[in-house]
């Protein structure tokens, strides 16, 4: 009995650990620009409104406003979503990213996304 | 405070790119003299300061190359009315900068390494700057050969090689 407590107990702590390092952190935008260094690539998750997008193919970049700052989302997978939409972002913090030509400081490199709107 | 002076600095900078460009003889503008000419300075010095505050302002960090090309910005006019463009970015990239505290936070650069802001508002002065020495420079230089060769027309006699 107290052996499968403590079985009970290891397991939950392992499934805890797995989920919390799966899980990307839930940060917003303005500490990701003030210390691009600190997120470096990491995966985080961001969640606001689209201010700027521009793609074709099935990729571009999208720029994300929550309210407290804005950052670019390079897409190579799902398209981009349209201006004016709200969505949630998932994806790797790069520092210095040149993507269709183009040069950006910090961007998210968008892993997974969740769009509500247009 | 070291905002406001680093602010007024870029300001300068620009005005004086602005009287460069102002007080070339459209004829010389795009003159080369050892490669170079004063139109051309003028503009890397301005692509520079550009790119910097396109980067602050919009996190986009293109090289401002493609719209600064002497074929698109061929008189002087054309150049003071880019300048001006430059100048409304330079002020709404310090309207974000709140204080001198803010100048220590650190900003990724497409090189993907991150400096302090202040080492990047430094750095983007020193080099505006260089290009605007030779823009000086290369005025001074045309205008001088534009003098000796109207004196040599005017006095071909004493011209002797």
């Amino acid at each position: 009995m107290q052996g499968s407590k403590k079985a009970a107990g290891f397991l939950a702590l392992l499934l805890g650990t797995v989920l919390l390092t799966a899980c990307p952190s839930q940060t917003n935008i303005s500490k990701i620009n003030a210390d691009p260094d600190r997120y470096r690539g990491k995966e985080v998750g961001i969640a606001g409104r689209v201010t700027n997008s521009y793609g074709a193919m099935g990729t571009g970049a999208y720029e994300i406003d929550d309210g407290t700052g804005r950052i670019w989302v390079v897409a190579t997978k799902h398209g981009v979503p349209s201006r004016g939409s709200q969505v949630g972002a998932k994806g790797y913090v790069r520092n210095g990213f040149n993507f269709n030509g183009r040069n950006y400081g910090t961007v998210v490199e968008e892993t997974d996304r969740r769009t509500r709107g247009r | 405070m070291l905002v406001s002076a680093l602010d007024r600095a870029f300001v300068d900078s620009i005005d004086s790119l602005k009287a460069i460009a102002r007080s070339v003889d459209p004829a010389l503008l795009y003159q080369r003299a050892n490669d170079l000419s004063v139109g051309e300075q003028i503009l890397r010095s301005a692509a520079v300061i550009e790119q910097t505050f396109g980067g602050l302002t919009a996190n986009l960090w293109d090289d401002p190359f493609e719209w600064t090309l002497p074929e698109t910005l061929a008189t002087s006019e054309s150049i003071v009315a880019y300048l001006a463009e430059v100048d409304s970015i330079r002020e709404r990239a310090f309207s974000s900068i709140d204080g001198d505290q803010a100048l220590t936070r650190y900003v990724a650069v497409p090189s993907g390494e991150s400096k302090t802001l202040i080492e990047l508002l430094l750095e983007t002065l020193v080099r505006a700057s260089e290009y605007r020495g030779r823009a000086v420079a290369m005025l001074a230089i045309t205008k001088g050969r534009k003098e000796e060769s109207q004196k040599a027309q005017r006095e071909p006699g004493d011209f002797t090689v």
